[in-house]
This record gives structure tokens, sequence and C-alpha cells, in this order.
């Protein structure tokens, strides 16, 4: 176990590697003067020189290239033009936030999705299946940061059960978690519907399969069958796709900071955006990739406890 | 295809696409999903079609003497926005920036995604590890925050939408490709067709190519409803098309300052982006039920 999972992390390099190469050749060779795009067509020609120079933009690109990935290895994300700090410093500051946002939609998802999806799939073709059938299609297609202004509205504003936005006080547990409750809930709920969903089908899947008609033909209860047998099998694809869509919960953790104002990676990249800090944009761009192949190393070793199958060899 | 078709080499797909569309249309007339799912899209191509004729006011004209006036309200049926703008008249001109935007994105997606599948499922080697590492890293990539990143580069602007989300479907079109042609090119067909002397490219445009397509036309329905709704993040963050063009992301951006006394502002246009995804999802949906051969036999059998 130790081993695979030593072998999983050096794996994991040469695909961080590309994902930093990736990362650098959008914002370096993409058409356009960034300076230019920052300071406006009109500025004098000494201040584009002054801050080409400042951000290392006057070093041929292979050289720049070596700095960035050298600056990596040192836990260096670059200087941002914008914040007052380096920009590891702001992710570090941060991150917290972000993890703790969507790591609680996805324990939402997760813990309310997976039996929904049972259920659903035990009960197939039930008023149950179709009514959440039916709310999680329609669910699938609202957009995020249209929830998330619906749920402001009637929850913090009409009901004043939430507090409107930030992310409350550190450190205080209680409040913390009255601020993050609207937010994660938004995300979410997102989240139950995708995991229903595919935990609906993957059971009936597994539900078809020759070991259950098996299992069934020894006489064992139904409860035995579907959570021993089916549940067991049903479940390890189901993980494996939220694995895959850890993306989208990240994008949608980006608009529900926005949203509810709350510290975040997604603030940090999109105020790099709007003020034009390419580094910035190209630190934080770097750290959500990470985050999703180190979730997708998760899951990987995660199948670990799930299916015994698996080996690690 | 040519006039040719009939006696060219290959008759197989051509007999297949003949079964293929006579599923279609059986699985239109039976499954209610699919042909609700093509009501709205078609509805929605339509309003965005006929937009110049459909919305009854100008969707930039502000008017400060009616400000934020509720919906049902004399000629304003949906009600205005906090420049006195009519709201149902931007939503039908906005349903032009998110159709183009979805419809032109997924477009740039299969584009690119089809060429690359199509060279490494089809030469495999050197090429097709190459093609597939990169397309593994950029799957790394969440969606929305590459889109950002690259109008973050390129600039807020429709074009540069639609080449960023363009961008980012493309690497899941590649894979789709690549899968389907591993299986195309070991079938009998394929065989007989390089047998006879086509060259590659032929093979690839006249026979892989068609059919990989009914693996990707799912994807692709199902692909416009996600890039509708990138789009509207994007513009809702302010970085989609610039204002005061009306799109639905930025019509619901505009009511968020407004969300207590006037919420209509941002729950309507955010009820028809819903309305619009859901369509395509539904379309798609049915097309998978269509496509799918073992469930149009299970279909055919009851």
């Amino acid at each position: 176990m130790a081993a695979y999972l030593g072998r999983r992390l050096i794996y994991i390099i040469p695909t961080a590697l590309g994902v930093a190469t990736i990362v650098f050749f959008i914002i370096h060779l993409i058409p356009g003067d960034p300076v230019l795009a920052m300071l406006g067509d009109d500025a004098p020609t000494e201040a584009v020189e002054d801050v080409r120079r400042a951000l290392g933009l006057d070093q041929p690109l292979s050289t720049q290239y070596l700095q960035f990935i050298g600056g990596l290895f040192r836990g260096d994300l670059g200087v941002s033009i914008t914040a007052p700090r380096p920009i590891a410093s702001e992710v570090r500051r941060v991150l917290p936030y972000t993890i703790e946002l969507a790591g609680t939609a996805m324990l939402i998802g997760l813990t309310l999705g997976l039996p929904l999806g049972i259920t659903q799939a035990v009960k197939r073709a039930s008023g149950l299946d179709f009514v959440a059938s039916v709310i999680s299609v329609i669910w699938y297609a609202a957009p995020i940061f249209w929830v998330a202004l619906l749920g402001m509205y009637f929850f913090s504003l009409r009901l004043g059960w939430f507090p409107l936005t930030g992310a409350g006080e550190r450190g205080n547990i209680t409040s913390t978690l009255y601020y993050l409750a609207l937010p994660a809930i938004t995300l979410g709920l997102r989240r139950i519907a995708l995991v229903a969903r595919m935990m609906r089908s993957s059971v009936l899947d597994v539900l078809g399969q020759d070991y259950i008609r098996t299992a069934r033909s020894k006489g064992l209860s139904e409860r035995i069958v579907v959570y021993r047998h089916a549940v067991k099998n049903a479940v390890i694809p189901v993980i494996t796709a939220s694995g895959m869509e850890f993306g989208t919960l990240l994008g949608g953790a980006v608009i529900t900071e926005i949203i509810f104002v709350r510290p975040g990676m997604g603030r940090l990249i999109v105020q790099g955006i709007l003020g034009r800090d390419y580094p910035m944009v190209q630190g934080t761009l770097l750290i959500f990739a990470l985050i999703f192949l180190f979730v997708n190393l998760l899951v990987d070793v995660s199948y670990a406890g799930i299916d015994p199958r698996i080996r690690y060899d | 295809m040519t006039e040719r078709h009939g006696n060219d080499y290959g008759t197989a797909p051509e007999a297949d696409q003949n079964r293929f569309m006579k599923g279609v249309i059986y699985i239109f007339r039976r499954s209610r999903v699919a042909s609700v799912g093509l009501f709205i899209v078609l509805i929605m191509v339509l309003v965005a079609l006929l937009a110049p004729y459909l919305a009854p006011h100008d969707p930039v004209a502000v008017d400060l003497s009616i400000r934020r006036i509720p919906p049902g309200s004399e000629g304003h049926l949906l009600g205005t926005d906090h420049m006195g703008r009519d709201l149902l008249s931007r939503i039908i001109w906005g349903s032009r920036v998110s159709l183009q935007v979805g419809i032109v994105a997924v477009g740039i997606g299969i584009f690119a995604g089809t060429t690359l599948g199509l060279i490494a499922g089809f030469y495999r080697g050197t090429v097709e590890a190459a093609i597939m590492r990169v397309i593994d890293i950029m799957i790394c990539f969440p969606t929305l925050l590459l889109a950002l990143a690259i109008i973050a580069v390129l600039g807020p602007h429709m074009t540069n939408t639609m080449i960023a989300v363009g961008v980012t479907f493309t690497p899941r079109f590649a894979r789709i490709v690549r899968a389907s042609v591993l299986s195309i090119r070991e079938s009998e067909y394929v065989e007989s067709a390089r047998a006879v002397g086509m060259n590659n490219l032929r093979i690839l445009t006249r026979h892989v190519f068609p059919n990989a397509l009914s693996g990707m036309i799912v994807f692709a329905t199902l692909s416009v409803g996600s890039a509708i709704l990138i789009e509207a993040s994007l513009s809702f963050l302010g970085l989609g098309v610039p204002p005061p063009a009306p799109t639905w992301g930025n019509i619901v951006a505009d009511g968020r300052r407004f969300l207590l006394p006037s919420p209509w502002i941002s729950i309507t246009p955010g009820l028809v982006i819903m309305f619009t995804v859901l369509g395509f999802n539904f379309f798609g949906d049915g097309l998978r039920d269509a496509l799918d051969p073992r469930l149009r036999g299970e279909r055919q059998a009851q």
C-alpha cells in the first residue's frame, strides 16, 4: 500500500509538470501583449519596458519557462502585480476557505446523493423514483449562480436564516459553519442531483448481473443482496465519476465565492483576471489543476477500502 | 455525400445509416423526452432568429422614469431592470448570444477534437501517445477555469468566449472520437476498403468519420447545454460578451444588487437559462436512447 502510494505520487509528477507547462503556454503564447493589455495601448514606452523587466518578460521565453518551473519546485508561484504579497502566500491564505467549501459540498453530495440513488434504484419506477429523477434533471440544468442568488433571496434576505455574505470569524467553528452553510448547500444540491443519478443507474446495472442472481438464488435476503453485494460494486464507478466531475465543482466554487463574497481561490483568479494580473491567473489556474489531480489520486487510493480485488502491486 | 455513394467500395456504412435514421425517427415518435427536448430547442432557436421581430422594445434603450417596474405592467410583460430597459426584450436578444456561443463553441470543440481524435485513433504509435498525453493533461483543468484563463488573455468578447469554451471541450471530444475510431478501424468494411487500395485519408473521411459520428452526436447535444451554462457564468462574472449587449448571464448579474426589492430581474433570465439547457439535455438523452442499439432493441421488442 505504502509502495503503491509512493509510486502514484511519483507518477503524478510528470502530469503536474505537463499541467504547469500548459498553464505557462496559455498565458505566454496566446497572441496579445499582456503588458500592453495591462497598461493600455497608449502607455509610454518606458513604463511598458519597466513592467516588462519587473515581470521578467524581457527574458527569452525558454528562460522564463525554466524560471517558472524552477520556482514551482521551491514553492514559488511568482510575484503578483496587484496583491501586496507573493502569489504562493496569497494562495496559502485563501486555500483553506476553498477546500472547506468544495469539501463540504462534496460531502453533502455523497452523503445524500448515494442513499437517494440506491433507494431510487431499489424502488425503480415508483413515485419517489419519478419525482427524484425529474427534480435532479431539472436541477442539473440550473446555473449555479442563479441557484446561489435564489438561496440568498429566500434564506438570507427574506427569512434571515443565514448571513448574507462573508466567511465568518476564523478559528470560531460555529461562526465558520454559520457562514459556510448556505454556500455549501448551494454547491452541494447540484452534487446530490448528479451523484443520485449516477448511483441509480450504477445500482440498476449491478442488479442485472449474474452474481446478484446467484446471491438471490442462495436465498439471501433482499437487504443483504442490495447492501452487501450490489452497493459495494455500484459505488466504485460513481466515486470515479465524482472525481472526474470535481473540476465542475471547483468551477461552481469560484462562482459561489464571488456571490457570497467569501475569500478563496475563486476570488483570487477572478480578481487576477479583472486586474489583468497575469502571474496571478497563471498561479491560481495551476493550483486549481493540481487540486483536481490530487483529488483524483485520492479517489484511486480510496478504492483500496472499497474493492479488495484492486491490488497494489 | 456524393452521387457516387451507391457504387462505392463499402456499402455497410450506408445501410447502417439508413437503419440509424429509421431508429432515430422511431424513437422520436415514441420518446416523449426527446420530442419535448427538440421542441424546446426549436422554440429557442426561433426566438433567437426572430429576435428583432419578437422583442417589443429596444433591448438597450434606457428610460430612467420606468426603472425596475414589476412584471405585468404597462407594456412590459416581464418588467424592467434598474435602467428601465425592457426585460423581455433583453432576454429575447440575449438568446442570440447564448445559442450562438453554445453552438459555435461546441462546433469548435467538435472540429478540433475530431481532428485530434481521428489522427490519434487511426495512426496510433508516437503520434497517438503525444496527442493523448496532452489531452490527459488538458482534462485536469476545470472547464470554467480554463475558459476563464483563456478569456483573461484574449479579452472579453463574443468570439473569444466561443474560442475559450470550444478549447475546453476539445479534449473530451477527442477522447470520444478516438475510442470510436479504435473500434471502427478493426471492422470488416475498413479492412475491405484497405484491401481495395483506398488511402488513409479517404478511409478516414469516408468510413471512419461517419461511423464515429453517432457516438459524438449525443455528447455534442449535451455539450451545448453545458456551453450555454459556461457562457452564462462568464457573462455573470463580467467576463463574457461586454455590456450593454444583453446576455442571460449579465442580466442576472445586473439584478444582483436589487435582489430584495426587485427579484424578478435576476430570477426570470435564470429560469430561461434552465429551460433552454433542459431542452438540450432532454434532446441529448433522447438521442442517446435512439443511438444505443441495446435500448433500441428493447423498445422495439415492447
